[in-house]
């Protein structure tokens, strides 16, 4: 008897389990956010995070004196070395920096090495004989930039079974390509802590 | 120069609203440095009042106790000193907006930036303008759940 | 005859074994209003098998040691009809795609084998969102299943999910299409990150869970389980069973050919985390600056891929499960199928490789898919042992209950063969519903190794020592970077062809320039199967 009601009791509880996991997939619902929204999903590199260092460091180079003397010096973009083991697009965080700077009017910017070979490519195809050559760009007329701004990222992770703890460093300089002297150069952090 | 004829505008503003000049105050139409307008002025806490905005349902348990504003060559550089005066850590966001001259947007809007507050502790949080049309702000901040 | 358990008892008591059959039918006795209680409850687990038999019946390890055979004999066009025969319903699952995909591949049929890799990961990717939205509730599955593994929908074991994109990359690779190989190899990397959350909230969930049931899930406890079959030195040494050196390498070879240091970079670091000590590896690393930095020296960065073996399959293998029946404090046990791994004997990995027949090449053994296999089983195992815990807990409770009655009875001289026969269909029940999951993407190599060479662009020869003698074969190097990957499958090896960049847009710093036509085509077909010996007995053929 106590095994019958035993058993029955356990398959009511298998039922009961059975349609919680097949009714449990309720259909997500996908909304728009607020890009500028903080994010904390996960704690890895993330798009708080990536807005943060730019724009601060936007901040602190508009208070350089080579980019406020006003002089509208050109930079040239260089990579940001990416020394985490996390897959960060360091492109991503110094587009960022350079919009936001072209916007001020303060600085002006040179076409940098990723994009060199389509600067080229097209300054060629116009040479070809399809092209008004009066109107056509001139080859040798490129500006070369004053200054380069490069820079590095990079993490300390520590992690036990119940925390998780990252922190990012992101070094900037802007060099005077002429003298290289160092113009300007700063580091933001960034600390985030994850419990399980 | 391109501030003059904006600080014209911003004198003529102030005396036609009728607002003389104030004690403590160094030029017409700034408290602190910062901009305020036609707007009176008269403490620091009417300047936090007319700079500070906060937003969402849940507004940060924190104080702003001090803004001050200064330009480095001809870009707008605000301090923003904010007061957690409890003893419970707080965890709030904050962001900038710019307005020009006309009150116009004078930039994109800032991203949240995230600020732990420790309990019993200030903290200052400094920005310069995106770009030299942005004359005006507001400090905006709210809570992080 | 059934021996009576003594009331109370703690001590581990293996359970009768089945008992024979009574020749005669089981006699219908005017008592049967009271033994008649013993056939419902047998109903019911009856009925739940033959509910989950369907499902089950079919070996899968039967089937793919079939297309396996086909394979390794030359035959993939054979191997690829086995696996449709086996697979005619409408709705295919996510095996079958999977091993549909690597098929193709060894058939040099990128597209077909693309689309079918496109078809598993629309299965594995169902899976990543909910993980996503809810990485806790996706782990808890794990532990709320209550029905038998086998028949549960193939969800794919974790380092199958990262082996899917990065195969996808590969695809594109060989086919010239870099930039999408680029967006596989990111999914592959923030693949692994959702399933790092998943796995470490599963972790958390199976241990409170077996603490509030009572039970240790520790495979050691199985009594007689090859424990050395998961824990060997090399599967021990892995970080876990998911991330995968080959993925991580490959991403840094994918974002360094497309300029993209800043990417490159981590994908070069991590495959040295998870493989160290390995020069090859370490070298990427270093010379990715001078590399990126240096102008176009009409030398071509060739990328050998060289893949051995198959991996090993899951085996179902009956073991006695200790079920502790908390309200009567008795432990019962219970015959319970785990899957085990078989040791493979044969391990191999060329050591290296020789091009133009001058130039040795060291290989790093970057990816060991067998350690990996054995690691994720070995992760595997206290969920797997939770389940099968939670599963024969209603089945100790019912056979300790039987075994008792049928004492009972014994005692009083009443008739017992009722009792005896609901215990041994109980029994047999359990024996059916209890196979373990064999399944697993079975067509993947169990090492792959790789060489790295800065070679003037045209045509080299490639030779490759095997177990069975010399795999040679031709490469026509056309572009800054290029990827070349070699399949040595029981006596055949497959070249995929060389996959080189259709747009080569490796960013020079100097003026480099302008790419003229191309004069050769991008990539050669190079499928040949021309080795001089016999099958040989190399991995897994002698079984």
């Amino acid at each position: 008897m106590t095994t019958f009601k035993r058993l029955s009791g356990l398959a009511t509880l298998a039922v009961v389990a059975l349609a919680l996991t097949l009714g449990g997939c309720a259909k997500p619902k996908t909304r728009y956010g607020d890009p500028g929204a903080v994010e904390t999903v996960t704690n890895q590199f993330g798009s708080t995070d990536l807005q943060r260092l730019a724009e601060e460091m936007t901040q602190s180079m508009l208070q350089a004196p080579v980019i406020q003397s006003g002089n509208l010096p050109i930079v040239t973009v260089q990579e940001v070395r990416n020394k985490t083991s996390e897959y960060i697009d360091t492109r991503a965080i110094t587009n960022r920096i350079r919009s936001s700077l072209q916007k001020s009017g303060r600085v002006r910017f040179a076409v940098d090495n990723a994009d060199m070979q389509k600067q080229i490519e097209e300054l060629k195809r116009q040479q070809s004989q399809y092209y008004d050559q009066e109107k056509a760009v001139q080859q040798g007329r490129m500006v070369g930039a004053g200054y380069r701004l490069s820079g590095e990222i990079t993490s300390i992770v520590k992690e036990t079974e119940d925390v998780k703890d990252v922190y990012y460093q992101l070094f900037l300089s802007l060099t005077n390509i002429q003298t290289g002297i160092e113009e300007w150069s700063d580091t933001k952090d960034i600390r985030k802590t994850t419990e399980r | 120069m391109k501030v003059a004829p904006l600080f014209v505008a911003l004198v003529a503003a102030a005396l036609a609203a009728g607002c003389g000049t104030k004690k403590g105050f160094e030029k017409e139409g700034f408290a602190f440095g910062c901009p305020i307008g036609d707007q009176k002025v008269s403490s620091m806490s009417d300047l936090v009042k007319a700079k500070v905005a906060k937003e969402g349902s849940r507004s940060p348990d924190v104080e702003i106790e001090e803004i001050r504003c200064t330009t480095t060559g001809d870009l707008l550089k605000v301090d923003v000193v904010v007061y957690n005066d409890e003893s419970d850590l707080e965890r709030l966001m904050y962001k900038f907006r710019w307005a020009d001259a006309e009150g116009m947007r004078a930039a994109d809007e800032e991203s949240w930036k995230p600020l732990l507050m420790y309990g019993n502790s200030r903290q200052t949080v400094t920005t310069i303008a995106p770009n030299s049309r942005a004359r005006d702000f507001k400090f905006i901040v709210m809570g992080q759940e | 005859m059934p021996r009576q358990p003594p009331p109370g008892f703690r001590q581990p008591v293996t359970v009768v074994p089945p008992p024979r059959l009574p020749a005669v039918p089981v006699p219908r006795s005017g008592r049967r209003s009271r033994t008649s209680r013993f056939p419902a409850g047998i109903a019911l687990i009856l009925c739940s098998t033959l509910l989950a038999g369907c499902g089950a019946l079919r070996s899968y390890r039967a089937e793919m040691d079939e297309t396996l055979n086909r394979a390794g004999a030359g035959d993939v066009a054979g191997a690829i009809k086995v696996i449709e025969r086996n697979n005619k319903g409408d709705k295919k699952d996510l095996l079958y795609f999977l091993e549909l995909g690597e098929l193709e591949r060894l058939d040099n049929d990128f597209k077909d084998s693309f689309a079918a890799y496109a078809g598993a990961d629309a299965v594995v990717q169902a899976w990543e969102n909910a993980a996503r939205l809810d990485p806790a509730k996706a782990a808890g599955q794990a532990a709320s299943y209550v029905i038998n593994d086998r028949v549960r929908p193939y969800e794919g074991h974790d380092y199958e999910k990262v082996m899917l994109t990065t195969r996808m990359a590969m695809d594109h690779l060989a086919m010239g299409d870099w930039d999408d190989a680029r967006v596989d190899i990111k999914r592959t990397h923030e693949r692994e990150a959702v399933i790092a959350e998943v796995r470490s909230a599963e972790y958390v969930r199976i241990e409170e869970e077996a603490k509030s049931r009572g039970v240790d899930p520790s495979f050691k406890e199985i009594s007689g389980y090859p424990v050395e079959t998961l824990e060997t030195p090399e599967s021990l040494a892995l970080r876990n069973g998911y991330q995968n050196a080959l993925s991580h390498y490959l991403a840094g070879f994918i974002y360094e050919s497309l300029g993209e240091e800043s990417l490159a970079a981590p994908g070069y670091r991590n495959a040295i985390e998870l493989r160290p000590d390995q020069p090859v590896l370490e070298q990427a690393l270093a010379a990715l600056d001078t590399h990126l930095a240096a102008p176009d020296d009409t030398q071509c960065d060739l990328l050998l891929l060289i893949e051995t073996g198959t991996i090993p399959g899951r085996v179902s293998q009956s073991f006695n499960l200790p079920v502790p029946i908390v309200s009567y404090g008795a432990i019962i046990n219970i015959p319970v199928s785990f899957p085990v791994l078989p040791p493979d004997p044969v391990g191999y990995q060329p050591p290296d490789v020789q091009v133009d027949r001058n130039t040795t090449l060291p290989t790093a053994h970057i990816l060991d898919l067998d350690a990996m296999a054995r690691r994720a089983l070995h992760d595997e195992m206290p969920a797997i042992m939770l389940r099968a815990f939670i599963r024969s807990s209603t089945k100790a409770v019912a056979q300790y209950e039987m075994q008792k009655n049928i004492a009972k009875r014994q005692r009083n001289r009443e008739d017992s063969v009722g009792a005896v026969l609901a215990l041994f269909a109980l029994q047999v029940g359990g024996i059916v519903i209890e196979q373990a999951d064999e399944r697993g993407w079975r067509t993947l190599p169990s090492h792959v190794s790789l060489a790295r060479v800065r070679l003037p662009r045209g045509r080299h020869t490639v030779d490759v020592r095997t177990t069975s003698g010399t795999a040679t074969f031709d490469v026509t190097l056309s572009s800054r970077y290029a990827i070349v990957d070699v399949r040595l499958l029981r006596g055949q090896h497959f070249v995929t062809p060389v996959g080189a960049p259709q747009h080569d847009s490796a960013a020079s710093g100097t003026l480099a320039p302008l790419r003229s036509a191309a004069t050769e085509p991008l990539y050669a077909r190079v499928r040949t199967i021309d080795l001089p010996a016999p099958p040989p007995p190399s991995r897994r053929t002698q079984k």
